[in-house]
């Protein structure tokens, strides 16, 4: 299973960080400033994957974002690295031609489409056109909510 | 402010503009307190929603965001979807199972999972996914088992990602989940089918009930396998021309966890392995992912070997691609396979060593580790030559590791003791400054015990130390073996294969010289003298070189290097006849029965043992002395004298010979042995002049206080009992004193005698060892058995001596820091403390990373008050470590040493 997921930007600035495993604050900070360390300083042409202690790190880079699934030593690296082009695909599809700016500003929405793509650090969905009608489902819902009570959500 | 503050997206674009670390604090802070005032404000209601977003969003840049639990909470209990769908993503945000916050939400949660909108559901079970902690898993078990069967899908795949985590957090809960599981396994929809093989997977795993029973399942998960692979082309789940790749990996998984170990299981799945393997195109990732995964399936279960045979090729075609994620799986698949079937793997040897030399860390790291099981007695030679010679390109964050492994290796495997020597010294040369005392221990060790070497290892070493910028490990191993066979280096024959070197004692104690006038080894001053002092013992013509650099050195500010320098000097000006037994090769240390295997305990057992084996000796040797010297002298003083002298006694003296003959008898063996003229001998102490015999008869010195060695030297078997005891040489000694200490040179005992030179007082009786040697200060105390202090998988052990017989206030405590744990404990520090009424002097520690395989030593020196000399030494000790990626840090007290 996966125990982290960071989003983060090639100034190592975090975008979006998801812990499946239970992490003290102290420890958060630590591991995003040693995974950030870690990959960003790795050359283009090496492979994308990092060990780091107990776990393995598999980090995919998209222009100026690079995406990091931490997952267990036993997982399937190759198969880990499908899986953050499935989520990017699927917010690709989401915000239409996703950036960066899209996500630092609706890093919520990129959380709602992370918990469609993957629940309790597992793979939960492999059609990208499934998960991108729940959650379009669910944003109406949220639509429908604002127009007849008071406002809900800020955006 | 607008009421609660600004608004999200505001809040991020003032974020952002913000220059420094500490702008950004006070704008959060000055956020932070709206927020705060806004949850006080009931009328505010409105607002929660978007406080609680952010909040998230400072949560994100690491600010604490507690104050916000509570209405996450409060939120996920409201009754409007946006409310609940922000309020369980807060709560997985801002929660984590280890608060207590997260019972308050149980109720609501069971609730919402029994709610008619499927979303609602939804959000329910992906907040349990995230951090539902074991009570709370216990709770909503029977809710997630009954979702497991929900007439939507979507409500059904969650709800079993969501079992996997009550499953884990409960694994007694795992039975009640099998019967759904195996349910679920026949579905049709993807991501249930994906979510149920994880579940199973999962289960499997951590349950062998559940595992059996799962297993009737094998032939339904290759029916569907079967039919993706087959079914033709579905655009919503392919990818690559594959179909639903993530999904056969999940299948694949399930089915490695119920083949392993089940025979009929593994066969049943056998045939559609076998398709997967073959058929799968392996030019995209995905195609390789999935590959991968049954390849990984294949060596877990118990496969025939013809598809292992399939299995091991694929790794093979992967370690020659191009792509580096590729190389990098292969090599750790092919790491699983080298235990069960090291000869399919050794083919591809050639590729797996050029892995050690890629640019790439990852895949160097993982490539060392398959190298290190593939090594062989029969390709040692050649894998080790490689990477040896890669030690000098490689990049020093790489070093130390290579080197460790090539050390261990060659220990490990050595074809020749000469094969041996040549290895380390390369390694020492390449990467000395990685390589411990302990491994340059072992070498020396080697060396001492094989004398047909001492020339060879001598001149390598030699010629090593000679080059420019030589590391300080290779110096100091040099040094000593140069010091100590000197004599080898120059007389023994070239062994077969050597670079002819030439040496003479010239040249080595030039060598000497140089290494002693550089700066950058200071810490060997002492070694170097004691090397220089044997060379110039062994050969009088360089005495002249060596005593002056002596006497320059005698006046050094470190006491050690000034201590060594005047002992020597004074050994080697004023005592000729001692020299030789002084600056005589020390025994070979005895060898260690594998080092890895053997751990410390043990060997600090075999120490206890081999020390009282010591002592009995020891007091064996005193009493022949005693007896000598008792009432029994008369007669026994007589017999042996008879038997020396042969018959010339026995026409004078007969069976009742009187007092004066026997003085007389003794007084013509005195002179006919060291042929000087005895002191008029008085007549009725009789016992001091037999005594005074013997000395003279085994020293051939006169009476001198320096006479103790020489007994040592007669009786040989002592003498390496005591060296065991004293100085034991590398191995044996490991745990207590610093290694190169040990190696200093002089046996043991005639370092006594030089602390008797030393001291003032002169021994009353000059024929008896001087009764200190009794009491002799390195015998390890029981106490080195029991650890000081533990923690988890570390040990500290602390063994206190008198080790400066000048101060007797002084102890010298050596700590060892052992690790029980298979992972390396890193960035060791001990920082202690000691009462008002001692002094602490720390030396530094052996190292900072202790591995399972090699403790970690490290010497302090207390200095007690005179006043309080009767006080226990206590410490209070600092630790911090880190293991596994986890900063540790203890104190600990330790009321007496």
């Amino acid at each position: 299973m996966m125990r982290y997921a960071l989003l983060f930007s090639k100034q190592a600035k975090i975008r979006l960080s998801k812990y499946y495993v239970p992490t003290k604050p102290k420890d958060r900070t630590r591991i995003e400033r040693d995974i950030t360390a870690a990959v960003l300083a790795r050359d283009p042409k090496a492979c994308n994957v990092v060990e780091y202690g107990e776990v393995k790190l598999v980090y995919r880079r998209y222009a100026s974002l690079y995406f990091c699934l931490a997952v267990e030593r036993d997982a399937n690296e190759l198969a880990t690295l499908e899986m953050i082009q499935h989520y990017v695909e699927i917010l690709d599809k989401y915000f239409g031609n996703v950036c960066e700016l899209d996500l630092v500003f609706n890093f919520h929405k990129a959380h709602y489409v992370l918990d469609e793509v993957f629940v309790a650090g597992h793979l939960q969905e492999t059609s990208k056109k499934l998960v991108a009608r729940l959650v379009s489902e669910q944003d109406a819902l949220v639509e429908r909510a604002k127009m007849g009570g008071p406002a809900g959500e800020d955006a | 402010m607008a009421p609660g503050g600004a608004r999200l997206r505001e809040l991020i674009r003032s974020v952002r503009e913000c220059k420094t670390k500490a702008e950004e604090r006070k704008l959060i802070a000055r956020e932070g307190s709206a927020i705060r005032e806004s949850f006080r404000d009931p009328s505010q209601g409105r607002y929660v929603p978007r406080c609680v977003a952010k909040l998230m969003f400072m949560h994100m840049l690491g600010y604490p965001t507690h104050f916000g639990q509570m209405e996450c909470v409060r939120l996920t209990a409201r009754r409007e979807f946006p409310e609940k769908r922000i309020g369980y993503l807060g709560l997985t945000l801002l929660l984590d199972e280890n608060q207590e916050v997260t019972m308050l939400v149980t109720n609501s949660v069971k609730n919402d999972l029994t709610h008619k909108n499927h979303y609602v559901i939804g959000l329910g079970l992906c907040m349990l996914g995230g951090i539902c902690s074991a009570e709370m898993a216990r709770d909503v078990a029977g809710e997630v088992e009954q979702l497991l069967g929900h007439a939507n899908s979507y409500v059904r795949k969650k709800a079993a990602l969501t079992a996997t985590r009550v499953i884990k957090k409960v694994p007694e809960l795992t039975e009640g989940f099998v019967e759904a599981t195996k349910r679920l396994l026949g579905d049709r929809h993807h991501g249930v089918l994906l979510a149920a093989c994880t579940l199973a997977t999962e289960m499997g795993e951590q349950d062998v009930d559940a595992r059996v029973a799962l297993r009737a399942q094998v032939p339904q998960l290759c029916k569907v396998l079967k039919s993706l692979i087959y079914a033709g082309k579905s655009a919503e789940h392919d990818i690559a021309g594959h179909a639903d790749p993530l999904l056969q990996c999940a299948i694949l998984r399930v089915l490695r966890v119920l083949g392993r170990g089940d025979a009929d299981a593994s066969d049943a799945m056998s045939d559609i392995l076998a398709q997967i393997a073959s058929n799968t195109d392996d030019s995209n990732n995905a195609g390789r992912a999935i590959l991968y995964e049954a390849v990984e399936t294949i060596i877990a279960i118990e496969a025939v070997g013809g598809l292992r045979v399939l299995a091991v090729n694929i790794l093979g075609r992967f370690l020659q691609n191009k792509d580096n994620n590729v190389r990098y799986v292969a090599l750790n698949a092919l790491s699983k396979v080298v235990v069960v079937d090291t000869q399919a793997i050794q083919r591809h040897r050639a590729i797996i060593v050029e892995c050690v030399k890629d640019a790439d860390i990852t895949i160097r790291r993982s490539a060392l580790k398959l190298v290190y099981s593939l090594v062989n007695a029969n390709n040692v030679t050649t894998l080790t030559r490689e990477l040896v010679e890669y030690l000098e390109a490689c990049d020093e964050e790489f070093k130390c590791e290579l080197a460790k492994k090539i050390s261990a290796l060659a220990l490990k495997f050595s074809p020749s003791k000469q094969w041996y020597i040549d290895t380390f010294v390369s390694l020492l040369t390449q990467a000395g400054q990685y390589i411990d005392e302990y491994e340059c221990n072992d070498f020396m060790g080697l060396v001492a015990r094989t004398p047909q070497l001492h020339g060879y290892a001598g001149r390598s070493l030699y010629r090593a130390a000679c080059e420019e910028g030589a590391n300080q490990s290779l110096c100091a191993v040099a040094t000593w073996v140069c010091g100590e066979y000197s004599d080898a280096m120059v007389h023994a024959a070239p062994v077969e294969g050597e670079v002819l070197t030439k040496v003479k004692h010239d040249d080595v104690a030039k060598l000497m010289i140089a290494l002693l006038n550089e700066a950058k080894y200071a810490k060997l001053k002492p070694l170097i003298m004691t090397a220089l002092a044997k060379i110039a013992g062994r050969e009088p013509n360089e005495e002249a070189t060596i005593v002056p650099i002596l006497d320059a050195y005698s006046r050094q500010m470190d006491l050690e290097t000034q201590q060594r320098a005047n002992e020597y000097k004074k050994i080697l000006t004023e005592l000729p006849n001692l020299r030789d037994v002084i600056f005589e090769h020390i025994p070979p240390p005895e060898a260690p029965k594998f080092v890895a295997a053997d751990t410390m305990e043990t060997l600090a057992k075999k120490k206890a043992v081999s020390a009282v084996a010591a002592a009995q000796s020891f007091r064996d040797l005193l009493s022949f002395d005693d007896d000598v010297a008792s009432s029994n002298a008369q007669s026994k003083g007589a017999d042996l004298l008879n038997d020396l002298l042969g018959t010339n006694i026995d026409a004078p003296a007969s069976a009742s010979a009187t007092p004066a003959t026997q003085a007389q008898a003794v007084d013509l063996l005195g002179d006919m042995l060291s042929g000087k003229t005895p002191s008029p001998s008085p007549a009725p102490p009789k016992t001091a002049s037999s005594a005074d015999a013997l000395t003279d008869l085994f020293g051939g010195a006169t009476i001198e206080p320096i006479a103790s060695p020489t007994p040592m030297k007669q009786n040989a078997p002592t003498t390496d009992v005591l060296g065991e005891l004293t100085s034991s040489g590398p191995s044996a000694s490991i745990p207590f004193v610093d290694p190169f200490q040990n190696m200093s040179g002089a046996p043991p005992a005639a370092i006594e005698g030089l602390i008797d030179l030393m001291s003032d007082a002169t021994p009353p009786s000059s024929a008896v060892p001087p009764p200190a040697m009794n009491a002799h200060p390195t015998s390890p105390s029981p106490a080195a058995d029991i650890p000081a202090y533990t923690k988890g998988p570390l040990s500290i052990f602390l063994v206190s001596s008198k080790a400066n017989p000048l101060d007797p206030n002084e102890t010298e405590v050596n700590a060892r820091y052992v690790n029980a744990g298979p992972s390396d404990i890193e960035n060791f520090s001990l920082q202690a403390a000691v009462p008002k009424t001692m002094t602490l002097t720390m030396h530094p520690a052996s190292g900072t990373t202790i591995s399972s395989s090699v403790p970690v030593s490290q010497r302090m020196i207390v200095s007690t008050k005179a006043e309080h000399a009767a006080k226990p030494i206590a410490m209070r000790l600092k630790l911090s470590w880190r293991q596994d990626g986890f900063d540790m840090s203890e104190l600990a007290t330790i009321s007496s040493i």
